[in-house]
């Protein structure tokens, strides 16, 4: 019986050749494309897998309030919240703390110098809280004593080669040595952590004494995250909940007298790397918006695969209703002829599943190329992989195959073997409902799609206010010795500024297309009492910055090295002096601050500039006029003769600056940079809209087929009562038209809310006009009726005497 | 074996009720051959439905084999019928994804019939009716009176005690016809199946040993 049955299946998938290709090249498009964006769903949900008792370790995060109002939200809080924890809880198994350095460093010696980019100080419980694999060293020692330093065997390889690094030295910036006393497995891709370099915390200690600093009972000093796990059976909540305690025992007044306050949260590490963005992340984090977006985008996708599947198979069920007729007089019950039709439905999917294979084989490195992704058929999740599709073939099967199971199943035989069939009203309103369903999906998406590509566009064409174009950026050199940085820069400077294609050089400690490192609190007017203080953004720049970049003062004036500006000036920006207290920016020119101990001069407000992306806000910031200070250094240059003006700066680099790789950008590429997400995003969306809209035409045409070839006796009769070419096309086109303008009322308000949602987490947003909607609704009627037209048109032209003598 | 009892059957239009069939009274012993006769819209073939149980009366008593078929539900009487019921029908309706082998076999597949018996039972319709040779082609490649011939093979395959055949010759030519008949008249009067067939020939009718003509939904003549 069942051989039967698959035989038939085969040989009905054979004989109907469209209708199979439209089903089964849509099933496999849908179910490719679920793999494809369940997979990377599945790797941004797999952080933090790999850590043992991941459940139980948490990260301390830090709310801080200024007057009352949230103003920071910290990955990081303050240095002594680990240690003392600990203390005063004893649900607290362990703690370790990470102090990323934003400086990177080089390692000098080894032959060829090594630059690293984020090295980590860590307290020494890191590897037994965090179970990392280690490749050699001994866990109950390593990273405890200071100096001492643990690599990455990747880092090991570059420096050491084959060679054993255990017990050898590293050199750091021709300063300090560390003694390798462990080589642990690269930090894999998703975890919200990661360096090369491992120092010890205690060789952080050590160099802060040297400063009279002790981390250990810094309350007021911030920038070290701290990871607590909790013993078995430890209420995260009610653990948070006593944290106040300490924190008012050990700071209170100190903050009460700045009218400050801050909280410190616990978040699972689980939780990280999608539901966290706050400030001194080790990593940036993945956005969880985008990630169910997409997760929805391919569920769209295998439903209208699913729905062209229900909508043909009832299309064409006049077809085999006499089989059904024949096999119910034969003795069928009803629920055999379901369990063939399932089959049917059953095969049907098999054989998209292994298309789906092929055509994931065949695009998986354009979808890399396209996305940015690393996904390698080898490197798949496999049990995710296999779960989604026996899930998908279950689910599909069932799903496509028992509505019209039923349907035909339900024929009675007499009417069917009498030819007395007629398409019943429901099935064609259900028939419709799904097209409906289809078309709004679509719409949506297209919306959507719309309303992404403005938003970038948008964000890319707004005036940020500063110019950045024509601009060669260098890092900063890393060996250098303290004594002659100053005298060493200043030199540099002047002899590239000599430089016949340059127009002007700049030092800055932050360049525009980055967030602004340096935050300071406990900035007040000199005349403020201390709880009016608040927190600020610092930039730190010499004279030539507010120039070169092209900053719009708006009230008084801007640094000038020939008029000579005495005193410590700064400048505030619009949305800093607002804070201060002046929404007319003219009256606090002259005043005075209190800055970290010293009095400054606001000698000018420029007008807001977007240091970052569209997606930040303007943040509050002060500008403070430092000659010396490091960082990096901007260029203004023209760009007829870019390679030979790079290579006489190159040459003078290593003339002043021995040892240090010269490192360059573009500005303007490099601040474009921070859209990379949301192009890609973009790229994304709008390919997997363009394959759900192909898929859902794909099932109109083959639908079309199917109702024009139906209703021929129709046709025909209008035609002989008179009806033209273009009135029997335009009845079906109205019928298109309807169905389309009914998804488009259900499509706005989705594609509306859904955009608007989106949208809130960029802090500049570009207006929903009626185009966005009108483009993608005009898109879809042509799209539809071009679908419908190849059938229709045939069908019209027909002459009525052949297709009424077929009847 | 078959006893219909005051048998009607009707549908309401507005308030008129148009009737199908009106106080039908018929018994039917084993071994007959009968002819349904009467013009178009007489009601041949829903009387046929309803003694092959594709189709229930409104009103009346149906006994097949002394059970009250009126009274069973749908899966019983599909039980019934599949065992003791063969169809055959003016256009053949043959499943044209099957082969003439496999279109013969399929009653067997829905009465669990074990594979090696279907076999030999499938073999030895085909034996009879000359028609191996053609086992693997499909419907669309016979001829009208070898598509009737497989249709009467499928209906016969199950060892029925009862044929129901709708003008089986309607769609043939007269000598293709006259085959058909000769068969049914062998297997009437060989096997003892008993025969129903609607036509409209008195030609055919004349192969039967009973006429039942309808007019109107009532039975005119019982001859």
């Amino acid at each position: 019986m069942f051989r039967n049955y698959l035989k038939l299946a085969y040989r009905n998938i054979i004989r109907q050749k469209g209708y199979s290709a439209i089903n089964i090249l849509g099933l496999a498009i849908g179910i490719a494309a679920c793999l494809l964006i369940l997979q990377y769903v599945a790797y941004e949900l797999s952080y933090e897998d790999m850590i043992d008792n991941k459940e139980s370790i948490y990260r301390v995060n830090q709310d801080r309030y200024d007057n009352g109002k949230l103003s920071t939200q910290w990955a990081s809080g303050a240095f002594a919240v680990g240690n003392s924890f600990k203390d005063a809880f004893p649900e607290i198994e362990s703690y370790v703390k990470i102090v990323p350095d934003d400086n990177a460093v080089v390692i000098t010696n080894s032959e060829n110098p090594l630059k690293i980019d984020f090295p980590y100080f860590v307290s020494e419980d890191f590897f037994k809280v965090f179970s990392y694999p280690l490749i050699s060293g001994d866990k109950s020692t390593l990273l405890k004593e200071p100096f001492t330093a643990a690599i990455s065997i990747s880092l090991a390889k570059k420096i050491f080669g084959d060679n054993n690094p255990i017990g050898e030295s590293i050199q750091l910036n021709k300063s300090q040595l560390y003694k390798v006393t462990g080589v642990f497995a690269d930090f894999p891709a998703n975890s919200h952590m990661g360096s090369d370099l491992l120092l010890s915390y205690q060789s952080f200690i050590q160099i802060q004494a040297k400063y009279n600093n002790n981390p250990e009972q810094a309350w007021l000093w911030d920038g070290c995250i701290t990871y607590l796990k909790l013993k078995p059976g430890t209420d995260p909540n009610a653990l948070e909940k006593k944290f106040p305690g300490i924190v008012e025992a050990a700071v209170g007044t100190d903050l009460k007298s700045f009218n400050a306050s801050v909280t410190y949260l616990l978040q699972p590490i689980k939780d990280i790397h999608l539901n966290s963005n706050r400030i001194g992340e080790a990593r940036p984090t993945g956005n969880s918006r985008t990630v169910y977006l997409l997760f929805g985008i391919s569920l769209f996708i295998i439903v209208i695969a699913w729905i062209n599947y229900i909508n043909l198979a009832t299309a064409r069920s006049i077809n085999r209703a006499r089989e059904v007729g024949i096999r119910k007089v034969a003795g069928s019950l009803r629920i055999d002829l379901i369990k063939q039709f399932m089959l049917e439905s059953a095969l049907m999917n098999a054989i998209a599943i292994v298309l789906a294979f092929l055509i994931i084989l065949a695009f998986l490195p354009v979808f890399n190329y396209t996305t940015n992704q690393q996904l390698s058929i080898s490197q798949l999740n496999l049990s995710v992989f296999w779960t989604v599709l026996v899930g998908l073939f279950i689910v599909g099967s069932l799903l496509s195959g028992i509505y019209p199971a039923l349907v035909l199943s339900g024929f009675k035989p007499i009417s069917v073997l009498k030819g007395k069939m007629s398409t019943s009203s429901q099935g064609v309103l259900l028939r419709k409902g799904l097209v409906v369903f289809q078309f709004t999906a679509s719409l949506s998406l297209l919306i959507g799609t719309a309303i992404v590509y403005k938003q970038i566009k948008f964000m890319k064409s707004q005036e940020i206010g500063l110019t950045i174009n024509q601009t060669l950026v260098l890092k900063r050199p890393i060996v250098v010795s303290d004594s002659i940085y100053t005298r060493t820069q200043t030199s540099f400077k002047q002899e590239i500024s000599k430089l016949p294609s340059v127009s002007g050089v700049t030092v800055s400690n932050a360049i525009p297309g980055e967030s602004v490192n340096q935050n300071a609190g406990g900035i007040r007017l000199i005349t403020d009492p201390e709880s009016k203080q608040n927190q600020y953004r610092i930039i730190s720049m010499d004279y030539d910055y507010p120039q070169l970049y092209g900053l719009k003062i708006i009230a008084g004036k801007t640094f000038s090295l020939e008029k000579g500006t005495s005193g410590n000036p700064v400048l505030f920006n619009q949305t800093g002096i607002k804070q201060l207290g002046f929404p007319n920016p003219a009256d606090a020119i002259g005043k005075q601050i209190f800055f970290w101990g010293d009095t400054m001069r606001i000698d000018g407000v420029v007008a807001d500039f977007h240091q970052q992306s569209l997606q930040s806000n303007f943040e509050p910031l002060i500008l403070v006029l430092r000659p010396n200070t490091r960082g990096y250094m901007s260029i203004r240059m023209q760009t007829t003769d870019v390679k030979s003006t790079i290579a006489s700066i190159e040459q003078k680099w290593k003339q002043y600056f021995p040892g240090n790789q010269l490192e360059y950008f573009f500005l303007d590429a490099h601040f474009d940079a921070q859209y990379k997400a949301d192009n890609q995003f973009a790229l994304i969306f709008g390919i997997f809209t363009f394959l759900a809209i192909f898929v859902a035409c794909m099932g109109l045409f083959g639908l079309a087929s199917y109702i024009t070839i139906q209703r021929t006796k129709e046709i025909g009769i209008r035609k002989v009562l008179g009806a033209s070419v273009q009135q029997i096309i335009f009845l079906f086109y109205k019928e298109l038209g309807l169905m389309v303008s009914l998804s488009f009322i259900v499509a706005i308000p989705l594609a509306w809310f859904a955009g608007k949602k989106w949208l809130q987490s960029f802090a500049f947003q570009t207006n929903l006009n009626l185009l966005v909607f009108a483009l993608p609704f005009i898109l879809i009627v042509l799209i539809g009726l071009i679908t419908i037209s190849f059938q229709t048109i045939k069908a019209s032209l027909r002459n009525p005497a052949i297709s009424l003598r077929t009847e | 074996m078959i006893k219909l009892e005051h048998i009607s059957k009707w549908v309401n239009q507005g308030n008129n009720r148009i009737f199908l069939l009106k106080d039908i009274n018929i018994n039917i012993g084993e071994g007959e051959f009968i002819s349904i006769m009467g013009p178009s819209g007489s009601g041949k073939s829903t009387l046929l439905n309803v003694i092959g149980m594709l189709d229930s009366a409104d009103e009346g008593s149906y006994f097949f084999n002394d059970q009250p078929v009126h009274t069973l539900k749908e899966k019983q009487r599909s039980l019934l019928y599949k065992q003791h019921i063969g169809f055959v029908f003016q256009a053949y309706h043959l499943i044209d994804e099957l082969t003439v082998y496999e279109n013969i076999e399929t009653p067997l597949l829905y009465q669990d019939t074990k594979s090696a018996d279907r076999k030999a039972m499938v073999g030895d319709m085909l034996d009879r009716f000359n028609i191996v040779g053609k086992k693997d082609l499909f419907p669309a490649n016979l001829s009208g009176g070898q598509q009737q011939l497989v249709g009467i093979a499928r209906a016969l395959i199950a060892k029925p005690k009862l044929i129901l055949a709708d003008e089986p010759t309607g769609n043939l030519n007269s000598k293709q016809g006259e085959e058909i008949m000769e068969i049914f008249t062998q297997l009437n009067k060989e096997e003892g199946v008993t025969i129903i067939q609607v036509t409209h020939s008195e030609k055919n009718a004349a192969y039967g040993n009973r006429i039942i003509n309808l007019l109107d939904g009532r039975i005119e003549h019982n001859r």
